[in-house]
């Protein structure tokens, strides 16, 4: 009688047997996931919850023998889940121990190694040094770590992969959490340390054979030989995932037309080496058990010219997996071939699961299979609807719909334009592509012919791209929130409700979805609520910044020039266009160079600099007001302490905000002191509740470590904690 | 059902699979031995309470302690600063206004709201 009052409230809910089939690859990958994100937050505390299979394992076979039910299947995805998750955490675990465990080298070192990939950045080049020996001092010895060096090198730079170098340099040790964030490319990199050198004061000591930045070199030379230089370096960078050398404005053009993924070697790029592969081999009458290892030999080499980059691995597992089931007369799903990617991903490095680059590869493929096929049937409805038009929407929205919280969350913004230029530029720059990537591998066997041969490829690259080039894209780009834990996971479940994976009735998939996306409304609204006074403290690297808000104004506080770059972003995601006023912590030199980058960003009310020190004015498109009183500064009260020290009164309360080298000794008390680095005379001298440092500080607050900080103040108590 | 094959032929399946992802995934963790992270990535966050207050000293005729600092709470009026002082009939100020931070000086690593009525 149970049994068939449950079945008839399943045909209620339920169309067919099941409202969902179960994919065991799936749980597993989930599983380890699971796992990888446990040990990040708890710690290997978290591998005591592998013991939870007892438990569940014994109800599971007390359960069956009531029920005279067979449970040996369940039973053995419990142990299998629990052992896949406690492996993930300590993957994890072992991961980031094998990290921190090499030396945390810091300062002045003779260093010798092997340079492993070449990268242009701004004005100078990058070196990725592997093979790494550091010498300092006799009593110190060599070290020789396991982990590379990231080099900024000032200047041009003559070396390339394989050559063995040696400098001196001023070497800077990275941690694994950076900025209130795991440091995931340096950690995927094995990149430990950093330096700066000039190109005159790196020596070439020898050569040796990397295929695959040799082929990268090679690849490089016939592009840039062949093409102008703007179109060489987009050229380079759809075919290899490098965007080093496009110019700065123009790949951030791209990324504000949500296009920029043309760059990450993925799904495209494998299925084009894949299918020219086949083709040839098949038009060679090349048997399948021939094709499958030369293709996956072919597409393995190309993975590894673009450096492994967790997308193209992602592609490239996938690939291997149809290859695979095609060989073996297997029937191909592709959310397993999905979910075997993930995984696959997931055991040659944990870390990717905190990669903003794999989150975007998987949740668009992902979302692609889920949704994609099921938004083109519904389009496919409505009358007169050409068929490629819905299924290029189809893919298009599926994507742009399973990216939005990564993109969000990662960049602070997503562009409202995203779909529309997908739609049109997209196919275009994939047309360009086709052709591009023939030609270039043509050029690399046949240099004497590589201008001839990358003539055309030219020229349809330059029409695809003119356009986005020339385009202000800047506009209708929504953000200035952010999309919490909570808030995401509803997203996604949304999504996997809204799709045909789930075999719900029309109404109660109605009635979830629409929960769901009151579950995504609330989250995001709770995630953002934030005091109608506060400030917020942020850094990254060199840039110094603080947001006060109060009075419906914001005002902006820098110790320094900032980064354009990050301050768009901070600016995007903090949802800033207007600043009433700014301060600028620093000598005059300093103050000239960071109010145009600010001014580039938003419009400043104000800028306001001390009586004391003789900052003469030659703007003309901002008002700068020399302050020897108190001012208003973001609807608080504020005096310059110092020349480069700013007080701050908030409800009696003292916030003092110093800059670099602020002296001391005519400092006032405060509640709380804000400052660069950490100094025993500057922590005395103002007698501070609370410290809070941008720089690295033992035993204290500092942005280095916790990122992004929010302080709060009610009722005689100030707080300070996780921004967002 | 035809053509299955027997329950212990997919047992078997299912125990070989299980062993070889378990496999796959000790050599994810044992390919990379070092000593294991212990701790996780938390959170930072402190919170202190602050005595909110102003220093002020106030000169003028008629009043008590002329040029001596007095400190008040935060949110104490002009009005009630002016009564503890025996000033009789400020003019300029608005008597029901808390007290602001302007006309602040730094003396001796405190700031002094100068106040002249």
């Amino acid at each position: 009688m149970e049994h068939a009052k449950e079945k008839g409230i399943g045909r209620l809910l339920i169309r067919g047997d099941r409202a969902v089939n179960f994919r065991p690859v799936l749980l597993f990958a989930a599983a380890f996931a699971l796992g990888i994100f446990a040990a990040f937050r708890f710690g290997t505390a978290v591998l005591w919850c592998g013991l939870l299979f007892v438990p569940v394992a014994g109800g599971a076979l007390l359960f069956g023998h009531c029920k005279h039910r067979t449970v040996i299947g369940f039973v053995l995805y419990a142990v299998l889940f629990c052992a896949l998750f406690c492996a993930g955490a300590l993957a994890f675990a072992v991961r980031i121990g094998g990290y921190e465990a090499q030396p945390a080298a810091e300062g002045e070192y003779t260093v010798s190694g092997r340079i492993e990939n070449v990268a242009a950045s701004g004005d100078g080049t990058v070196l990725l040094v592997g093979d790494l020996a550091l010498f300092a001092s006799p009593q110190e010895g060599i070290l020789e770590p396991a982990g590379t060096m990231s080099v900024y090198v000032f200047g041009g730079c003559p070396y390339a992969e394989g050559d063995a170098v040696l400098f001196d340099a001023d070497v800077e040790a990275l941690d694994a959490w950076m900025y209130g964030r795991l440091n995931t490319s340096a950690l995927i990199d094995g990149t430990r340390y950093r330096a700066s050198v000039r190109a005159e004061g790196i020596y070439f000591v020898g050569h040796s054979f990397d295929l695959f930045g040799a082929s990268r070199g090679v690849l490089r030379d016939r592009v840039f030989a062949a093409m102008d230089e703007d179109i060489a370096a987009i050229a380079y960078a759809l075919l290899t995932g490098d965007c080093g050398f496009i110019d700065g404005d123009s790949m951030q053009n791209f990324r504000y037309g949500g296009i920029a993924h043309v760059f990450a070697v993925s799904g495209m790029h494998i299925a084009l080496v894949y299918g020219l592969m086949s083709a040839l081999l098949k038009k060679l009458r090349a048997g399948p058990w021939v094709r499958l290892p030369v293709v996956a030999a072919v597409l393995v080499y190309y993975t590894g010219v673009c450096g492994f980059a967790s997308s193209a691995v992602r592609a490239l597992v996938m690939c291997l997996v149809l290859m695979l089931f095609d060989a073996f007369g297997a029937a191909y799903d592709r959310l397993t071939s999905v979910g075997i990617a993930f995984f696959a991903v997931l055991l040659w490095d944990p870390v990717h699961l905190f990669s903003a680059g794999f989150q975007l590869s998987v949740a668009a493929a992902a979302g692609i299979i889920v949704v994609g096929g099921h938004i083109t049937r519904l389009l496919g409805r409505v009358p007169h609807f050409p068929a490629k038009a819905a299924s290029a929407l189809g893919v298009s929205l599926s994507a742009q719909a399973a990216t939005f919280p990564v993109l969000l969350n990662t960049f602070g913004y997503v562009p409202a334009l995203s779909l529309l230029l997908n739609l049109v530029f997209v196919p275009l720059i994939g047309a360009a592509f086709s052709l591009l990537f023939v030609c270039a591998a043509l050029a690399a066997a046949l240099p004497f012919a590589g201008t001839v041969l990358l003539y055309v490829p030219r020229l349809l690259l330059r029409v695809a791209v003119a356009p986005v080039l020339a385009a202000e894209f800047r506009v209708l780009l929504i953000g200035g929130f952010a999309m919490g834990g909570a808030a995401v996971l509803c997203w996604f479940l949304a999504l996997f409700v809204f799709s045909d994976k789930v075999d719900l009735r029309a109404v109660p998939k109605a009635v979830l979805l629409c929960l769901l996306g009151l579950a995504v409304f609330f989250c995001t609204l709770a995630d953002n609520l934030r005091p109608p006074e506060s400030m917020t403290v942020h850094s990254y690297y060199d840039t110094n910044a603080v947001l006060v808000r109060g009075g419906g104004e914001c005002a902006l506080v820098l110790t320094g020039v900032p980064d354009g770059e990050y301050l768009e972003r901070l600016f995007l995601q903090e949802g800033v266009k207007e600043l009433g006023g700014l301060v600028v912590l620093a000598d005059n030199a300093e103050i000239n160079a960071a109010i145009p980058v600010v001014l580039g960003l938003a419009r400043v009310g104000c800028v306001h600099v001390p009586a004391g020190g003789g900052f003469v004015s030659s703007f003309q498109t901002v008002e700068v007001r020399t302050e020897s009183n108190t001012f208003s500064f973001g609807g608080m009260r504020a005096v310059f302490a110092a020349d480069t020290a700013l007080y701050v009164d908030i409800g009696g309360a003292g916030v003092l905000f110093c800059g670099e080298e602020t002296e001391p000794s005519s400092l006032p008390r405060c509640e709380m002191l804000v400052a660069c680095a950490y100094g025993e005379e500057l922590a005395a001298a103002c007698a501070p509740s609370v410290e809070v440092y941008f720089e690295k500080a033992e035993g204290k607050i500092s942005l280095y470590r916790a990122g992004s900080l929010q302080i709060v103040w009610k009722d005689g108590i100030i707080s300070v904690g996780k921004d967002g | 059902m035809e053509g299955r094959p027997p329950a212990k032929a997919r047992l078997l399946a299912a125990v070989l699979c299980a062993a070889l992802l378990l496999a796959a995934a000790a050599a994810a963790v044992l390919c990379r031995l070092a000593p294991p992270r212990k701790e996780g990535f938390g959170q930072e966050s402190v919170s202190a309470a602050y005595e909110g207050h102003y220093n002020a000293v106030v000169f003028g005729e008629g009043v008590k302690d002329e040029g001596k600092p007095v400190r008040v709470p935060y949110g104490t009026t002009y009005g009630e600063l002016f009564a503890r002082l025996g000033v009789q009939g400020a003019e300029g100020y608005d008597l029901a206004a808390p007290l602001r931070f302007e006309d602040a000086v730094l003396a001796g690593g405190e700031y002094y709201l100068y106040i002249v009525v």
